[in-house]
């Protein structure tokens, strides 16, 4: 027989436990429709009609090792640099979906696209700038530390990038790459990312960086 | 110790390219010298080592494969008669950097270097070669005196031959119904090689049962290392061919320059002019 005094507790403790999970239940919905209350959907920037235009991407393809120049519709801003940041990021987003035919990881992969002019006798101390212009593009390290490492699907990935790059900025030369703002070894343990590789087609040409003498001595 | 046939042929072939190739100076000169190569010697990279340890394949490291499928190549490939120098031991030995590794090929003159790494994605044999221009006609005629090469592109003048080597490597593997992926890229050290270089990557292999040979796989290695073994034996015929080739011609060019450097006839000696006989002088 249960003594009465542990029937009264046991009824103490389970209203006792009721009571806690209706305060926390509307604890919870309280606070929802705080932050609903809260969030602003009002509009900040001004609204923009870009409209769409007609860019050429290089998409890369795991299966055979290749490089297919694609032309696609997208929205992109006027200025140069922005406007290849744009164009690379949804480039790599593209890759990032689950049907690619280069799969990347789905994180962001580029933090900023820099146009630079090249300066003259580049690596012999010159100082004056000369006509050619050089894209710097800095890539994420949460994104170079996630890329898959492997000779072909590095190539790949930086090939794709120099093609589309070099398909709508013809004034683009140079491409070199850095990761968080620092010079970076290898995208994942094989793509070399310290040289410097000419902006070419790279659906007909295979890519090979500019040589830099005493780099590696 | 009996030397087999092929190392006989293989080293009288050696010897006759070095000594073609230190002749005289005057006859050096007119005829092109004969690139040393060590029919019999494979240099193999394993890719990554030490602190580097490359792709990741759950336990192991793209370092422990490339190193276990060097080793396994090995005895297979000095079963057939060649000699394998491995630029990178095990770890925990002291890791070679890439320019070391492309310096021991460089300096052994081997008849192939192959370059070994593996990844996880992918399928079968990936093969890669330098993606350096050869240099045209003109170049390689310009920079025939030349003592130095660019450290970033002494790949470039054995592109043709490195070309080659892949066609019958990836003749072997298919040979082997073994999938196969060539490309062409500047993995380094590969274009800092002076000899024929190729990058191999194995890749995850499905088969048709629906088991996926990962890259670590004993049975998958030693497949592969048969069918490598075949190409690279190969690969030797068509050396050995085009070095018998180099030679004969060779000597044709010095045969056909041999009567011209015989001397020239001495023109007669001219007469000396004689006198006009002068009535007075008789006397």
């Amino acid at each position: 027989m249960i003594p009465r005094y542990q029937l009264v507790t046991f009824r103490v403790l389970v209203g006792g436990t009721l009571l806690m999970a209706i305060l926390m239940v509307r604890g919870c919905v309280k606070n929802r429709e705080r932050i609903a209350a809260a969030r602003d959907s009002s509009p900040i920037p001004a609204p923009t009609d870009i409209p769409n235009e007609t860019v050429s991407v290089a998409m890369a393809n795991d299966a055979d090792y290749s490089i297919l120049l694609d032309q696609q519709q997208m929205p992109l801003p006027r200025e140069g640099s922005m406007r290849a940041q744009v164009l690379l990021q949804r480039l790599l987003a593209d890759d990032a979906n689950s049907a690619s035919l280069h799969p990347l990881p789905a994180v962001p992969a580029i933090n900023a696209v820099y146009f630079v002019a090249i300066p003259e006798n580049a690596g012999q101390g010159g100082g004056e700038m000369g006509d050619g212009e050089m894209a710097v593009i800095d890539l994420k390290s949460g994104f170079v530390s996630r890329h898959p490492s492997s000779i072909e699907c590095e190539m790949l990935t930086l090939e794709s990038l120099i093609g589309t790059l070099h398909a709508n900025f013809p004034g683009i030369d140079q491409v070199r790459f850095l990761v968080d703002g620092k010079p970076h070894d290898t995208l994942a343990g094989h793509a070399d990312l310290l040289d410097v590789y000419p902006a070419i087609d790279t659906a007909r040409y295979p890519l090979h960086p500019l040589s830099r003498s005493g780099r590696r001595e | 110790m009996t030397l087999r046939p092929y190392a006989c042929r293989s080293t009288a072939l050696l010897f006759a390219s070095l000594l073609c190739a230190c002749q005289a100076p005057a006859q050096a000169a007119k005829k092109p010298a004969l690139p040393p190569v060590n029919l019999n010697l494979i240099v193999l990279d394993a890719g990554h080592g030490g602190d580097d340890s490359g792709a990741n394949f759950g336990d192991l490291a793209e370092k422990d494969i490339t190193i276990a499928f060097a080793i396994r190549l090995r005895p297979i490939l000095e079963q057939h008669g060649f000699t394998v120098i491995l630029a990178r031991e095990p770890d925990p030995l002291p890791n070679t950097t890439e320019d070391q590794r492309a310096e021991i090929a460089n300096r052994t003159h081997p008849l192939a270097c192959l370059l070994l790494h593996a990844t996880q994605s992918g399928h079968g044999v990936h093969l890669f070669t330098s993606a350096l221009t050869p240099p045209d006609s003109r170049d390689a005629a310009r920079d025939e005196g030349r003592a130095a090469l660019a450290w970033g592109q002494a790949q470039a003048a054995k592109v043709p031959q490195s070309l080659r080597l892949t066609a019958d490597l990836s003749a072997a593997l298919n040979a082997s119904s073994l999938p196969i992926l060539i490309g062409r890229a500047s993995v380094p050290p590969i274009d800092s090689l002076t000899c024929p270089a190729v990058a191999i990557e194995l890749a995850p292999l499905a088969q048709a049962v629906g088991r996926i040979l990962e890259p670590g796989d004993l049975d998958y290695q030693m497949q592969v290392a048969q069918s490598l073994t075949t190409g690279l034996l190969n690969w030797r015929g068509h050396m050995e061919l085009d070095l018998t080739h180099a030679l004969a011609a060779a000597e044709a060019a010095a045969k056909a320059a041999e009567p011209a450097k015989k001397p020239e006839p001495k023109p007669k000696a001219v007469q000396k002019p004689v006198p006009p006989d002068i009535p007075g002088d008789a006397q």
